[in-house]
C-alpha cells in the first residue's frame, strides 16, 4: 500500500480498485488537459469505472484527485457524494430530461449549483447564451429532446455538462446512439470540440471504428484492468493483447499523432 | 384441426371465469332504472354517506401522495438491504385482510390503544372521522407506494446520474425530473388508491364503526341500506361501479401514454429507413 501524494497539478489522478460483486476493478490512471480514450470489449468494466470516478458506486481502496481536489480517498475516509464532484458527465444515451427545452437543461444544471458557486441571473443567462453557440444549438433553444436528432441530443447533453465549468469531463458511449448514416458527421464534430476543452476528458467506447476520429491517447481496459496504453498508432504496431491484436487488424486508419 | 380443438376448449374453460367475473355487474346496471337511481341517491342518508366519502378520499390520497411521494423515492432510489425490506412491508397492508387491518389499528390507536396512551389521547381516535381517513390511508397507501416505486425506478439511471452530476440533490431531482418524468405513472397510481379508499369497508366499520353522518361511508351505507331500502343500495353500487371503471378508463390511459406517439411513430420512421 502506498501513501497518498498530494497533488497540486491541474488534471486527473486515478488509483484504486474496486470490488463490484465478484468483479474486480483496478485502475491507475493519469489524465491532463485532453482526451483519454478508454476502449475495451463488453463486460470490461468501463461503465463501471466511469460510475466509480462519478461517485456512483464506491472505491474499495484508493483515491480519485482532480485538480487537485480529492473527490475520494479511501485512506481518509473521503468519498463526495456525486452532486459535490463537479464532474461533467455524459450518460449511454445522453439521459437528457423528456420535459425540459434544451434551454432549460442549461439553466437546470446552472441553478443546482450550491448557492455559493452559483452565477448571477445575468450571468447565467451570458454564460447559457456562450454555451449554446458553442455547440450550434442556439436555434434550438425551445425544443424538446425529442424534437433533436442524435447529433444534436450528443450535443445538448455535452453543453449540459460543461455549462457549469465542470473540472473534468466523463463521456459514456456517446457515439453508440447515432446511426449509421450521421456517425461520421457528428463523430468528426465531437472530436475536434473536444480538442478545443481545457479540462481532463475520459471518453469511453467498445467500439474500434471510433478510435479513428480521436487523435488522442488510448488506453485498453480489458477484465477490470488497464493493459495497453498509447497512441492509435503504437497500439496498432505492437498490440498487447488478442483483443488490440484484432481491431488493429480490422482497422487501417491514419496514424495520429497525440495532441500536445 | 386438432390445435384449433385445444383452443376451443381452453377458451371455454376460460370463459367459465370471464362470465362469473362480468355477470354480476352486469346484474347490477341492469337492475334499476334511472328514476330509482336518482331517488336513491337524493336520499339524505345517502348525501351524507357521498359528502363524507368525498372529504375522507379526498384528504386520504393528499396525505398518501404527499408521504408517500418521499417515501417511494427513498425506497426506489436506495439499493440497500434495509429499503428491500421497506418494500416488502409496504406491501403488507394489501394482503392483510381489511378487520384484521381493523382491529390492529383499534390497538394502536383505540382508547387503550399504544399511541393514545403515550399521547395521553383520553378517548382515542376510533370511531371519528379521522378514524375513517386512517383506515383508508391503511388499506389504500400501499397501491400508490408500489405504483410511485416502480415509476421511479423505471426512469433511466443515465437522466438521474446526469442531473445529480450537475449538482441537483435528492430532494431537487425527485422535484424537477423524477416527478415530471414519472408523472403520468404518478396519477395512475394514485387514481387506483383512491378508488381503492374510496371502496373501503373491513377496516373502517372495525376501527371508526358506521355512525351515520360521522363514520358512515359510501360502502358502509350501502351495507345498512341493503337491509331496509334494496333501491338505494343499488344506486349507490351503480355509482360506485361507474366511478370504478373510471378509474380503470384513466389509468389505462396514463399507463399507455398518448403522448409519446409522436416519439413512437419516429422510430417506426427510422426503422423504415434502414430497412
Amino acid at each position: 500500500m502506498t501513501l497518498p501524494e498530494p497533488r497540486r497539478l491541474p488534471g486527473l489522478s486515478a488509483r484504486f480498485s474496486a470490488q463490484l460483486g465478484a468483479f474486480k476493478l483496478d485502475v491507475s490512471l493519469e489524465v491532463g488537459a485532453e482526451t483519454l480514450v478508454l476502449i475495451g470489449p463488453n463486460g470490461s468494466g468501463k461503465t463501471s469505472l466511469l460510475k466509480l470516478l462519478l461517485g456512483a458506486l464506491p472505491l474499495t481502496q484508493g483515491h480519485l484527485i482532480v485538480s487537485g481536489r480529492i473527490l475520494a480517498d479511501t485512506d481518509k475516509r473521503i468519498a463526495l457524494p456525486i452532486e459535490e464532484r463537479r464532474l461533467g458527465y455524459v450518460p449511454q444515451d445522453y439521459g437528457l430530461f423528456p420535459h425540459l427545452s434544451v434551454e432549460r437543461h442549461l439553466e437546470f444544471a446552472l441553478t443546482s449549483l450550491p448557492r455559493r458557486s452559483r452565477p448571477s441571473p445575468p450571468a447565467q443567462t451570458h454564460q447559457i447564451q456562450t454555451m449554446l453557440e458553442s455547440l450550434q444549438l442556439a436555434s434550438l433553444r425551445g425544443r424538446l429532446p425529442q424534437e433533436l436528432s442524435g447529433g444534436e441530443r450528443q450535443r445538448l447533453a455535452l453543453a449540459r455538462a460543461l455549462v457549469a465549468q465542470p473540472s473534468a469531463l466523463l463521456l459514456d458511449e456517446p457515439l453508440a446512439a447515432l446511426d449509421a448514416i450521421h456517425r461520421r458527421e457528428v463523430s468528426a464534430f465531437l472530436a475536434s470540440y473536444l480538442q478545443t476543452l481545457t479540462i481532463p476528458t475520459l471518453l469511453i467506447t467498445h467500439d474500434p471504428r471510433d478510435l479513428a476520429y480521436f487523435s488522442a491517447r488510448v488506453a485498453v481496459l480489458e477484465a477490470g484492468r488497464i493493459v495497453q496504453e498509447g497512441t492509435w498508432s503504437e497500439l496498432c504496431e505492437a498490440p498487447g493483447s488478442p483483443f488490440v491484436a484484432q481491431f488493429a487488424e480490422a482497422e487501417h486508419p491514419r496514424a495520429n499523432e497525440p495532441r500536445r | 384441426m386438432k390445435v384449433r380443438w385445444a383452443w376451443l376448449l381452453l377458451s371455454a374453460v376460460g370463459g367459465l371465469l370471464f362470465g362469473f367475473l362480468l355477470l354480476p355487474l352486469v346484474a347490477l346496471l341492469f337492475s334499476a332504472t334511472g328514476a330509482e337511481l336518482w331517488q336513491g341517491l337524493t336520499d339524505s342518508r345517502v348525501q351524507a354517506a357521498l359528502r363524507l366519502s368525498a372529504i375522507t378520499t379526498t384528504v386520504s390520497l393528499v396525505v398518501i401522495v404527499v408521504l408517500g411521494t418521499p417515501l417511494a423515492w427513498v425506497v426506489a432510489a436506495s439499493e440497500r438491504a434495509p429499503a428491500r425490506w421497506i418494500e416488502a412491508v409496504l406491501k403488507l397492508p394489501i394482503v392483510v385482510p381489511p378487520a384484521v387491518a381493523g382491529v390492529a389499528l383499534l390497538l394502536a390507536f383505540g382508547r387503550q390503544g399504544y399511541v393514545s396512551r403515550l399521547l395521553r389521547l383520553d378517548s382515542g381516535l376510533a370511531f371519528t372521522s379521522v378514524a375513517v381517513v386512517m383506515a383508508e390511508v391503511f388499506v389504500a397507501a400501499p397501491f400508490y407506494l408500489q405504483g410511485a416505486i416502480a415509476a421511479f425506478r423505471s426512469i433511466d439511471e443515465g437522466i438521474l446520474l446526469a442531473a445529480r452530476s450537475v449538482g441537483a440533490g435528492p430532494f431537487r431531482n425527485l422535484i424537477r425530473i423524477a416527478v415530471p418524468i414519472a408523472g403520468p405513472s404518478l396519477l395512475a397510481a394514485a387514481a387506483t388508491s383512491w378508488a381503492r379508499a374510496l371502496g373501503e369497508f373491513g377496516a373502517t366499520l372495525m376501527f371508526a364503526g358506521n355512525m351515520a353522518g360521522r363514520t358512515q361511508t359510501v360502502p358502509l351505507a350501502i351495507y345498512s341500506a341493503l337491509e331496509v331500502d334494496v333501491h338505494t343500495a343499488v344506486a349507490l353500487g351503480v355509482l360506485l361501479l361507474g366511478i370504478a371503471i373510471g378509474v380503470l378508463l384513466v389509468s389505462h390511459f396514463l399507463a399507455w401514454p398518448g403522448r409519446h406517439a409522436s416519439n413512437r411513430r419516429g422510430q417506426r420512421l427510422s426503422r423504415g429507413r434502414k430497412v
